[in-house]
């Protein structure tokens, strides 16, 4: 004789284990997993918000520079890092709220002053050390199949120029260039032809597909793509404020490990020798360090040509274990919440609704930003899960399936409270008659019955989650060690050749989805005729 | 004896009102009404499905519940079966585990109070009584009117209830069907002597089964007694056979 009632027999069990399964799945915020144990002792019970890789966020117009660099730092010292790149106001902000930077390189100074000037807090980085490291210039750049000459800047206003890229006036290449134009007396009479891309990198890609015919980018940009761009102008410096990449050396709680020897390893001869490589100008105020460090021959760069490299692959798996976790973590609340408003009529039935559908209609940005305001380290809550629990949600792993989490909800509620809608509720009644309570016949008649919509619930989280973007972006920022599919492919439209190299992914992408649907539909048939 | 006292007094939220008052110390008693009399809420009252502002139920000496005292028993401690004019068996679970799932509820309520005690109602034979062999494996989608009502009344028999509630259990079963279940009722009627409550709007069926008769009408009780004087007192609006099953 077989049981009728198996889940009513295990499920005091199964919530706790559901839990513990979801606590093991996350990884370390950094996404390691080879920590050096002795890091680890001092605080275990924040272990996890510690990364052992030296955190260092620069300027995306450094982006190939310091790759080189960092590549051949770790190859010399054995240390790791992680790179962030990204435009210095978003950087900025990253440490302004808690992000744990150890070095942090601005395209210009003013919002390393800002975090210089801000009041000292508890948990918060201070600047320890900063120095003006590299110099930049302007130039004027054109599609190598362009026919026209520019020689002045005068000659921007030619008709043959019918748009005109510059970076957005909120990151600073953009400023300078608005500056350089507006001491020429140029500005107004150019702007209706002028089109901003959100950093250099987007300015640049207009004018590579000659979307542009002409664009003002930092002299470093051109070396990028020599056979798409020509530099037709170097625009004189004194028609700007000096373009400065100042240097600050971070310190905050955990300082880790090789961030001063890195902070020195960037001012050392090797790394001037390619910052010049790149077009940069090196401040002369830098130090020998070449006695400290033994010197190796610098690697290949690391422009990856594969379809489908580690990191690719990382993405992937990260964003199907955050797909997991997201709806391992959902589904009790969103089996709760399907079967109450499906079921149960309440006063406040509409306001929930409203609240659990919330992030289906607001952008998912908004949805972000709100998230980043309530966990950021600074705030009440994301200070408390912090301290208590040693949890870091706002540019962690955490956040990332908090996020997906958050606007996938709506989506799984909606389909198994569609699954229990279409249960007739006089099988739950005819269970009670039997003897069965409240609890009883729901594990075993009304949650069987409406497996199909809980099934459909799971998949759809499942696939929401992969395809998070907006509220990530905001709450996790674009990390090299946090990305996800739909980030990679974003943060690639930066690089040389990124798009090609997003193939893979898209491929993956998918395919993933596909199989999530074809596999649901296979399980729902599957319950029909059982 | 009194085995079934029934006092209520509910107003629907339809406007509909409930008066009852009846009393059975009768093997089968039979609600008579046409639709929308209140037969079937009078039932959900003693099953507790639904909650009468007014009501007090007693089943012997056992009190279901009372509104003065305030007792009101929740629908799986009443040990009332309930077999409904649409059977609602479990679509997901074969006919066996149908039959068993109250006996298993039973026994999970009961453990750690009197184990092992034998069932007292046994499963081989309500097989055997309803005929029930062949279908055991089957699922209820794969099954005739009749067979499905076959299913529903062992289920709720072996749920081991002191009443069945059977709410028109002919009434989704076709015409040329109804007599073979019918004995089938007569035969667990003889075999358990389960007090039963029958409700129907149908003379054949409550002149066959019933010993005695509450007749119904918009909510009130208009006549009871044994079922030859009870049905021939209220000529005028005998409900037929022919009518349509209440919807």
């Amino acid at each position: 004789m077989h049981n009728p009632l198996p889940v009513v027999f295990t499920h005091r069990i199964l919530v706790p284990l559901w839990f513990t399964m979801i606590l093991s799945a996350v990884p370390s915020s950094g996404g390691q997993t080879d920590l050096p144990v002795t890091d680890r002792t001092e605080k275990p019970r924040k272990s996890r918000a510690s990364t052992q890789a030296i955190s260092f966020l620069a300027a995306s117009s450094t982006t190939e520079v310091m790759r080189e660099i960092c590549t051949q730092f770790e190859l010399q010292t054995g240390h790791k890092v992680e790179l962030t790149l990204g435009g210095s106001a978003s950087l900025a902000r990253q440490i302004l709220s808690g992000a744990g930077a150890d070095l942090f390189l601005s395209a210009n100074e003013r919002w390393v002053d800002t975090i210089a000037q801000r009041p000292n807090r508890r948990g918060l980085s201070r600047i320890e050390n900063r120095i003006n490291l590299l110099q930049n210039r302007l130039v004027v750049v054109l599609p190598t199949t362009a026919s026209h000459k520019v020689s002045t800047l005068q000659d921007l206003l030619n008709d043959q120029i019918e748009n005109l890229a510059l970076a957005n006036p909120s990151v600073p290449a953009g400023i300078y260039a608005r500056e350089a134009l507006n001491a020429t007396g140029l500005l107004d009479s150019l702007e209706s032809k002028i089109i901003s891309g959100d950093n250099v990198r987007t300015t640049l890609a207009y004018v590579e597909t000659a979307s542009a015919q002409a664009g003002i980018v930092y002299a470093t940009d051109t070396y990028v793509r020599p056979e798409k761009l020509k530099t037709a102008l170097s625009i004189p410096s004194h028609l700007h404020s000096p373009i400065n990449y100042p240097l600050a050396l971070l310190r905050h709680r955990r300082p880790r490990p090789g961030a001063i020897e890195l902070f020195k390893y960037l001012q050392s001869p090797q790394a001037a020798t390619i910052y010049k490589k790149h077009q940069f100008i090196v401040n002369k105020t830098t130090q020998d360090f070449s006695q400290a460090i033994p010197h190796t021959d610098p690697t290949p760069s690391d422009k990856s040509t594969s379809w489908f490299s580690s990191k690719e692959w990382a993405a992937v798996k990260r964003s199907c274990l955050v797909g997991f976790c997201v709806v391992l973590l959902s589904l009790p609340g969103g089996i709760f919440l399907g079967y109450i408003l499906a079921r149960i009529p309440f006063r406040a039935k509409s306001l929930v609704e409203v609240l659990v559908n919330l992030p289906l209609v607001l952008p998912p940005v908004v949805t972000g930003y709100i998230l980043l305001l309530t966990f950021n380290s600074e705030a009440p809550v994301g200070q408390l899960l912090r301290e208590w629990f040693g949890i870091k949600i706002a540019f962690a792993w955490p956040g990332l399936v908090l996020s997906a989490a958050v606007m996938s909800f709506p989506l799984m509620v909606r389909a198994i409270r569609l699954g229990f809608q279409s249960v007739d509720p006089r099988y739950e009644i005819a269970a009670r008659t039997l003897g069965a309570t409240r609890t009883v016949s729901f594990f075993t008649v009304s949650l069987p019955l409406a497996k199909s919509g809980v099934i459909a619930g799971c998949v759809l989280a499942f696939a929401r989650s992969l395809g998070e973007f907006g509220a990530t972006v905001m709450l996790v920022s674009q990390r090299e060690s946090l990305m996800n599919i739909p980030l990679l492919i974003y943060a690639r439209r930066d690089e040389p050749g990124g798009l090609t190299a997003s193939w893979g992914l898209l491929i993956v992408s998918l395919l993933l989805a596909g199989s999530a649907l074809a596999a649901s539909e296979y399980l729902e048939r599957r319950g029909q005729t059982s | 004896m009194t085995l079934i006292q029934f006092q209520c007094k509910h107003q629907f939220a339809t406007g509909f009102q409930l008066d009852i008052e009846f009393e059975s110390s009768h093997g089968v008693t039979a609600l008579f009404g046409q639709s929308g009399s209140g037969k079937t809420s009078v039932l959900n009252i003693i099953a507790g499905v639904i909650r009468a502002q007014e009501a007090l139920v007693r089943l012997g000496d056992r009190v279901l519940c009372d509104a003065q005292s305030g007792i009101y028993l929740q629908p799986e401690r009443r040990h009332v079966g309930f077999v409904f004019q649409d059977h609602l068996l479990f679509p997901h679970l074969s006919v066996t585990k149908n039959l068993n799932y109250g006996y298993r509820c039973r026994q999970s309520d009961r453990k750690g109070k009197t184990q092992n005690q034998k069932r007292a109602v046994d499963f081989d034979r309500v097989v055997n009584v309803l005929e029930l062999k062949d279908l055991l494996h089957r699922f209820p989608r794969n099954l005739s009117g009749g067979e499905k009502q076959r299913v529903a009344i062992g289920r709720a028999l072996l749920s081991e209830p002191d009443l069945l509630l059977m709410d028109e259990p002919l009434a989704a079963v076709d015409d040329t069907l109804k007599d073979r279940v019918l004995s089938y009722f007569e035969k667990v009627i003889d075999e358990w002597s389960i007090p039963t409550l029958y409700v129907s709007h149908n003379q054949s069926e409550v002149h066959r089964l019933a010993e005695w008769v509450v007749v119904l009408n918009s909510g009130k009780v208009q006549s009871h007694g044994k079922p030859e004087k009870a049905l021939d007192s209220n000529v005028d609006q005998k409900p037929t056979s022919n009518q349509p099953s209440k919807t």
